[in-house]
């Protein structure tokens, strides 16, 4: 009994010595260091509390964050959308009736996007939008922690195109198809009285 | 009138007093219990989060009262007033300094002690007023755990007042310096009337006393049911135990209750073993420093500063050690703490009598 | 009326509705609660006879202890034992007879009692010693224990020590048998 309670009396100093160690050690903090650092698993002691906004931890060049989309080299292809395992690209496409263009790396672009929305809230970071891009104009930055005081605000739109001008190329479109339409229906009819 | 106009300005201060102690041990527990985990605790409001207490207290003041539908309504009102009331009682007869008491009872010790007892009844009140097993379990464990821990804290205490001969706090402080008209032997040996300073203390006028005070000190943290000995709150087990059902100013008053009991026995125990509000500087040949710093501005300086030690300890053990078992709890205060309590009252005896004549 | 009698009267009123209430009352719980009130006031009338010892020692022992320690008792028995306390019938009872009788006995004694004592005549009452709410009585109940009163002092300590092994063998019941 007596050497139980000595030796409880002896674990309980040693353990008053290691958290009055830890409280005169917090008198200064640890600095702020990015994981690829070689000092960064050399500061043992010290604070180790990030005060986020004021702080931030160095973000990796290569950081997969938010998605952002280059609309100009963007052919419409939907295979972002496709892939997405969570569906938060949402594409609306609208046929051109000629080609408005091309891509930086030379694709010829066919198709305007009336509607390229992507859900931040339901992205979950996978990338794998990212790597189906046959135009790669679709990447992740390094910009994170955007909040927002609504949810629908987490929903990014990135075609420039306004609802007019949308409704503008879609009469275009179902003009020309009508032409062809037209112009198909007359071939037949060539076709049958020949 | 003048005289009643006194007593509710002495009940006010002290009301105040409790109240800013509440706010100020908050943010110290906070810092320290971050500071000691690598953290650095609130941060924002106010610079390096001075108001954060503040900020809480606005809080829970804004709060809604609930009171459970299955709940005893009584009872469940009662309870926290009975609480802080009990605690609040007991800074009635604490001495602050020279001829600064707000009562000097004969039985000031005994009076305190008494007074604490009825707080076991305001916890129980708490947990059976809630209807809630967890509240019930919790008090019972608070109450079970505070009656048996009086035993060992009430025999040490004993034991000091056997050598200061008196249950009055007002005398036992003012025969642990220079003020005392009686004679005061370091170690029973060496006469240090004259000198003062920590050598006039109890707890080395009478060196067992250390013993006892280590074990008060222990059944105080068991009385306030702080961790180790935080059994009757037990968050990870029952959730808050006996005070889980309250909410707003009610479980603001238990809070309330909770630290000031922490200053209530950590200032018991100085007053008894460490001196009071006596100086632990002594006179050194020429240079006076007991006789520079005795005095009333001083008195309250001194017991406010040991009994904030004794309070940092308090917190600092709270953050270290992990909470006993309900069968560790009971052996240790039952096998070891009383026991030793015991054998500390038979020294105070034989000292009195062999040492003191 | 002064302001001792007012004071006086509140604290005895408080202890005799407090008590009346603590029988009629239903609930158990709160009656218990009542129970100190009662207690407490009692160490309020104490302390307006200037006996603060025995004022304080009743808040420690009844108010402390004691009450608890029926708390306990109540919170741990089990629902069902409780019930069958409870009276089934209301109304009189021949059982009831045997409590009407030692009761009013009980209070016929204390009435004779209280109407043949001379109150100025009594030994302590003629001897005139006076008390200040200043005295320390502490010292006196010391001094008188352990001599005038030694052998009642020892006797007490021999039951309680009865009472402590009783209750020693109750706990150890378990474990033998």
């Amino acid at each position: 009994m007596i050497k139980k309670v000595l030796h409880a009396f002896k674990t309980v100093f040693k353990g008053l010595g290691l958290t009055m160690g830890h409280f005169f050690a917090a008198r200064e903090s640890r600095k702020v260091l990015s994981i690829t650092d070689k000092d960064y698993f050399a500061q043992t002691s010290g604070m180790t509390t990030i005060q986020y906004p004021h702080q931030k931890l160095p973000v990796p060049e290569l950081g997969r964050y938010q998605l952002d989309v280059e609309m100009d080299d963007c052919i419409v292809c939907d295979l972002c959308a496709k892939i997405c395992p969570v569906d938060c690209i949402e594409i609306e496409s609208i046929k051109a009736t000629e080609a408005i263009g091309k891509t930086s790396d030379g694709t010829t672009k066919r198709l305007y996007a009336a509607k390229f929305d992507i859900d931040m809230a339901k992205c979950m970071y996978c990338g794998l939008c990212t790597v189906v891009c046959p135009t790669e104009c679709i990447v992740m930055t390094d910009t994170y922690d955007r909040s927002m005081p609504d949810l629908k605000e987490m929903i990014y739109k990135f075609s420039d195109m306004k609802p007019e001008e949308a409704e503008e190329k879609r009469a275009a479109l179902e003009k020309l198809n009508a032409e062809r339409l037209a112009a198909k229906e007359a071939a037949m009819q060539q076709k049958t009285q020949n | 009138m003048t005289f009643y106009l006194t007593y509710v300005l002495v009940a006010t201060a002290l009301f105040a007093f409790t109240a800013l102690f509440t706010l100020f041990a908050l943010y110290s527990e906070r810092k320290i219990s971050a500071f000691i985990q690598d953290r650095i605790g609130p941060m924002e409001v106010g610079k390096y989060g001075t108001l954060q207490a503040f900020a809480d207290i606005i809080k829970m003041l804004q709060k809604e009262f609930i009171i459970p539908t299955a709940a005893d309504k009584i009872l469940f009102i009662l309870a926290p007033i009975v609480i802080f009331v009990s605690v609040y009682l007991g800074f009635g007869a604490l001495p602050w300094a020279p001829g600064i008491i707000p009562s000097s009872l004969n039985l000031g010790l005994f009076y305190i002690f008494a007074i604490l007892s009825i707080e076991t009844l305001g916890i129980l009140m708490a947990g059976w007023g809630s209807n809630n097993k967890y509240a019930l379990l919790g008090s019972m464990r608070s109450v079970a755990q505070m009656i048996s821990y009086e035993i060992p804290a009430g025999v040490a205490l004993i034991s000091a007042v056997m050598i200061a001969q008196s249950l009055n706090l007002q005398e036992i402080s003012v025969k642990q310096g220079i003020l005392t008209t009686e004679h005061v032997y370091f170690l029973g040996i060496w006469e240090v009337k004259s000198i003062g300073g920590f050598l006039a203390w109890n707890i080395f006028q009478a060196p067992h006393l250390i013993l006892a005070y280590i074990i008060y000190f222990i059944a105080s943290l068991a009385e306030c049911n702080r961790a180790p000995f935080d059994i009757p709150e037990a968050e990870s087990e029952l959730v808050g135990g006996f005070h889980v059902e309250y909410s707003g100013l009610r479980f603001a008053f238990i809070f309330l209750a909770e630290y000031s009991m922490m200053f209530l026995v950590g200032m018991i125990g100085v007053v008894l073993f460490l001196g009071g509000w006596n100086t632990p500087l002594p006179n050194i040949g020429t240079a006076k420093l007991a006789i520079w710093t005795s005095g009333i501005g001083w008195g309250i300086f001194w017991i406010l500063i040991k009994t904030l030690a004794v309070v940092a300890v308090q917190i600092w053990i709270r953050w270290t050690l992990p909470r006993l078992r309900v069968d560790q709890l009971m052996s240790f205060c039952w096998k070891v703490l009383t026991p030793l309590a015991f054998l500390c009252m038979l020294i105070s005896g034989l000292w009195r009598l062999g040492v003191m004549q | 009326m002064g302001q001792e009698q007012i004071i006086f009267y509140f604290f005895a009123a408080s202890v005799l509705i407090s008590a009346l209430c603590v029988v009629v009352m239903k609930n158990l719980v709160r009656s218990i609660f009542l129970f100190f009130v009662t207690l407490f006031s009692l160490a309020a009338l104490y302390l307006f006879a200037l006996a603060d010892f025995i004022a304080l020692a009743q808040v420690v022992i009844y108010a402390g202890g004691v009450l608890v320690l029926m708390l306990f008792a109540f919170m741990l028995s089990n629902r069902e034992l409780l019930n069958s306390l409870k009276p089934t019938a209301s109304g009189f009872k021949i059982n009831h007879f045997a409590g009407i009788l030692i009761s009013l006995l009980f209070l016929f004694i204390l009435f004779t009692v209280i109407i043949k004592i001379d109150f100025n005549q009594l030994d302590w009452m003629q001897e005139r010693v006076p008390i200040n709410a200043s005295d320390n009585t502490t010292h006196q109940i010391g001094i008188h224990t352990m001599t005038t009163y030694l052998l009642p002092f020892e006797i007490l300590s021999v039951f309680l020590m009865m009472a402590l092994i009783g209750a020693a063998h109750l706990a150890r019941r378990g474990n033998k048998a």
